[in-house]
């Protein structure tokens, strides 16, 4: 299926809570409501039409004004590719966990969140994935984060 | 008679034989300097150079190298890789767990000073030496296998430099 089909069943479904924005490649994408990513997520997996079987990518963003998720959707039956991205606040960014539509989300928000403090709801095992055990310098891939002894790179 | 010279003794001879003569200090140290047995830390790139090292082109078995797998068996460490810090505990356990006397050769630029993740980073440590205690280093990214055996060669100086006095 075609990018701008994807686009209208997504469009025509979910009307304002998704909206389209310009990426560089797995297009189309867009921004959806952090409210509403179950619902979306759920009916891009489900419906027959779109069949996104498959989370090759998840991502977390400090986009400093506040956080982002980004969804890399892909899809085995009709080999083609979807972007969701999910704005979050600054404060408390908190969204719900997408683990039990895809198993494989599991993992990457587990270090989504010992990594940038994003919290996953009702996430199944929400332990730290890969910093130390005694880890305690907080969120390291947060811009402008300082842990004890962290040189950043010295600017020209 | 041309290996003689290479070994710390002085040959009598004698009508009928010859008497060797040597120090206790001399036979242990030339002993302990001509079998390294290293354990295998190979923690990244550098661990290839390593594994290139120890097999037949460069041949570490010819200064009487072999690699361990276990630390027991081991009398040198060559910490070949970077060194995260949930890395840190494990490898100094290890090296509490290598039997007297014991060596350790950092290999690299990670393990000497961080490397290339010396800025810019949240988990690499920056610098072995922060743990446990280094004899010798090798610049490098990742050091050639020249550059390991020239490290391995400086290591047997300071072996054989070593005196029995100082013990403890």
């Amino acid at each position: 299926m075609n990018t701008e089909k994807i686009a209208q069943i997504l469009k025509k479904r979910f009307l304002d809570k998704v909206k389209e924005v310009e990426v560089f490649d797995f297009k189309p994408a867009f921004e959806v409501d952090s409210k509403s990513i179950l619902e979306v997520c759920k009916f891009v997996k489900d419906s027959p039409d779109l069949s996104f079987d498959l989370l090759s990518c998840m991502a977390g963003v400090d986009r400093m004004d506040g956080f982002e998720v980004v969804y890399v959707l892909f899809s085995f039956k009709h080999k083609h590719k979807l972007t969701l991205k999910a704005p979050l606040p600054k404060e408390n960014p908190e969204i719900e966990s997408v683990s039990f539509i895809w198993a494989g989300a599991n993992w990457h928000e587990r270090e989504i969140f010992e990594l940038f403090g994003i919290k996953f709801k009702n996430h199944p095992d929400p332990r730290p994935l890969l910093l130390p055990e005694d880890w305690d310098e907080g969120y390291p891939m947060r811009k402008g984060w300082k842990g004890a002894d962290f040189i950043p790179l010295p600017q020209e | 008679m041309g290996a003689l010279k290479k070994l710390p003794v002085y040959l009598e001879k004698l009508p009928g034989g010859s008497i060797l003569t040597t120090t206790l200090n001399g036979v242990l140290n030339y002993s302990r300097a001509s079998s390294l047995w290293y354990l295998l830390f190979g923690l990244a790139c550098c661990a290839v150079e390593l594994m290139c090292t120890g097999a037949s082109r460069y041949d570490f078995d010819r200064f009487g190298m072999i690699f361990r797998a276990s630390p027991r068996q081991s009398d040198l460490m060559i910490v070949a890789g970077t060194v995260t810090k949930k890395m840190a505990p494990r490898l100094k356990r290890l090296y509490q767990q290598m039997a007297e006397p014991k060596y350790v050769i950092a290999m690299g630029g990670c393990t000497i000073s961080g490397g290339p993740f010396y800025y810019d980073s949240y988990s690499v440590c920056k610098g072995i030496d922060d743990i446990i205690p280094v004899d010798v280093y090798i610049p490098g990214c990742p050091p050639r296998p020249e550059s390991l055996m020239e490290g391995v060669l400086k290591l047997q100086e300071k072996i054989k430099r070593e005196k029995i006095k100082d013990w403890n």
